[in-house]
């Protein structure tokens, strides 16, 4: 036994998860200190402080490249830091699709960290990390990939500048998650509730610093996702309606929307509302959404 | 369809030695170790307050047995003082004591003395070591020349024999010495009429 576990466990660190346990939620993990939250994207980067007790503060966005912002930023990030943690979403070189038939077997979700072959099957490639959310009542899978090279060069940047990786995600995939969550709460399928939404026709429509990822669901199945990165830029949203037109003329025929944007009042939802005004949408962003999924708020 | 809470995904690279936080039952273990530093501290803080108070009812201890010792030596000076006045007063009695005999030869040396005499000076004083013995000495003021015979024979009636005498004389001043030792009466002088 070292000296610095007996410190641990007189100062009680022991019972807490450490600082990088992914098991953890991160409001546990760094609930008396500071951490910075970032979102990196192919040419603009966003930060945001989360302080004790998940008090959200300082933030920020700078266009160029992550590696000069990262560069220009040192000083101030690490000052919104006690010791150097944040947790980055990934908002660029990344896919989100569905597959069918991938593994339910317990311990999948560990498993394609370790070994994602097993689990993938065919469908793995070499290089690619994974991540995954299964519909409980069909075959279909929402499955997040990216690439493994982009992460440690990631970590080795933010190495550099003096900050340490406790998380990273990609945010558009952690919002499509969150809203499932969110709207399937319901496993009784023989109330009246869950059987009209058996029927129901929904749009999932998510919306993250310039990324799109929309998912169709009909009923229990899911028979499309759409997901782009980089398509929008404040002011100009012709590029995500031009992806959403094939799901919005199905969905204009009885179904509803329901939107989750990285931030309260997005644009792209006034813009949603004002040129389909008949399709009803529920909004579940809320303010400074992104960050407070991605610190566990 | 319920899609239940889990934690966000994590793409990072994972450390291999990453722990789990330890159970909550095992917080017992550094409250206990705060308990038993915070008991130690308090029964430090009490045996300090004891030591002060020990050394407290030591200085005074010790003062009382200053006082006390002071008191015996007081009373032992009073007892010493005691017993040198009863030691002064058995003295005094066995004096007493021991001139009772010779009260009724001083008595008969007194009314030997004619109008013409006067005692000057009368002692006696017995040897310690032959105390049976009594030195007599007489000064006398006296126009009678047979005043001494007189007393001498009021001394010989006092079953005292004199002895070893000396005699001056100065005009009407005598000086007379002698041992006297007592006669013991014979039986028919002690009991004539048997």
């Amino acid at each position: 036994m070292k000296l610095s576990d007996i410190k641990d466990v007189l100062t009680f660190a022991a019972f807490r998860p450490e600082p990088d346990d992914r098991r953890a939620p991160w409001s546990r993990r760094f609930d008396h200190q500071r951490t910075l939250l970032l979102n990196i994207g192919r040419n603009q980067t966003s930060w945001k402080a989360v302080g004790k007790g998940g008090k959200l503060y300082d933030g920020g966005t700078q266009h160029g490249d992550f590696k000069e912002i990262a560069a220009r930023m040192t000083e101030e990030w690490r000052a919104l830091t006690d010791e150097g943690w944040c947790a980055v979403s990934i908002n660029s070189r990344y896919v989100i699709n569905l597959e069918s038939n991938v593994s339910r077997k317990p311990g999948v979700e560990e498993l394609i960290r370790s070994n994602p072959r097993v689990v993938l099957g065919a469908r793995y490639e070499r290089g690619k990390r994974y991540a995954f959310t299964s519909n409980p009542e069909s075959v279909s899978t929402i499955l997040l990939t990216v690439d493994e090279e982009q992460i440690k060069q990631l970590e080795t940047q933010l190495r550099e500048i003096g900050l340490k990786a406790g998380r990273i995600s990609c945010g558009t995939y952690a919002l499509l998650r969150r809203l499932l969550e969110t709207v399937h709460t319901n496993d009784d399928k023989n109330s009246a509730k869950a059987e009209s939404e058996q029927k129901a026709q929904y749009l999932d429509i998510i919306c993250c610093d310039g990324s799109v990822c929309a998912m169709l669901e009909n009923g229990d199945l899911w028979p499309e996702l759409r997901s782009r990165t980089d398509l929008y830029k404040e002011g100009d949203y012709a590029a995500v309606f031009e992806i959403l037109q094939p799901f919005l003329t199905r969905i204009n025929e009885g179904g509803s929307i329901r939107f989750a944007a990285d931030i309260a009042d997005s644009p792209i939802l006034q813009e949603l509302r004002t040129r389909f005004p008949e399709i009803p949408i529920a909004d579940h962003s809320e303010p400074d959404h992104l960050w407070r999924v991605l610190a566990d708020l | 369809m319920l899609i239940s809470h889990e934690n966000l995904h994590d793409l990072k690279n994972e450390r291999g030695d990453v722990l789990p936080p330890l159970p909550v039952a095992l917080r017992l273990v550094p409250i206990l170790f705060y308990l038993s530093a915070l008991g130690a501290v308090i029964l430090v803080v009490i045996t300090f307050l004891q030591i002060g108070h020990a050394a407290g009812q030591l200085e005074n201890t010790r003062r009382e047995t200053a006082e006390a010792k002071a008191q015996v030596a007081q009373t032992q000076a009073s007892r010493t003082a005691l017993e040198a006045r009863t030691k002064h007063a058995v003295d005094l009695l066995q004096w007493v004591e021991g001139s009772v005999g010779l009260q009724s030869l001083t008595v008969e040396i007194s009314r030997s003395m004619t109008a013409k005499s006067a005692i000057n000076e009368l002692s006696f004083s017995r040897d310690e070591k032959n105390n049976s013995q009594l030195q007599f000495a007489l000064k006398l003021q006296t126009a009678d020349p047979s005043q001494l015979e007189t007393t001498i024979e009021a001394i010989r009636k006092s079953t005292f024999r004199p002895f070893s005498a000396k005699q001056s004389q100065e005009g009407n001043r005598i000086s007379y010495e002698a041992t006297l030792i007592r006669e013991v009466p014979t039986f028919s002088e002690a009991n004539p009429g048997k």
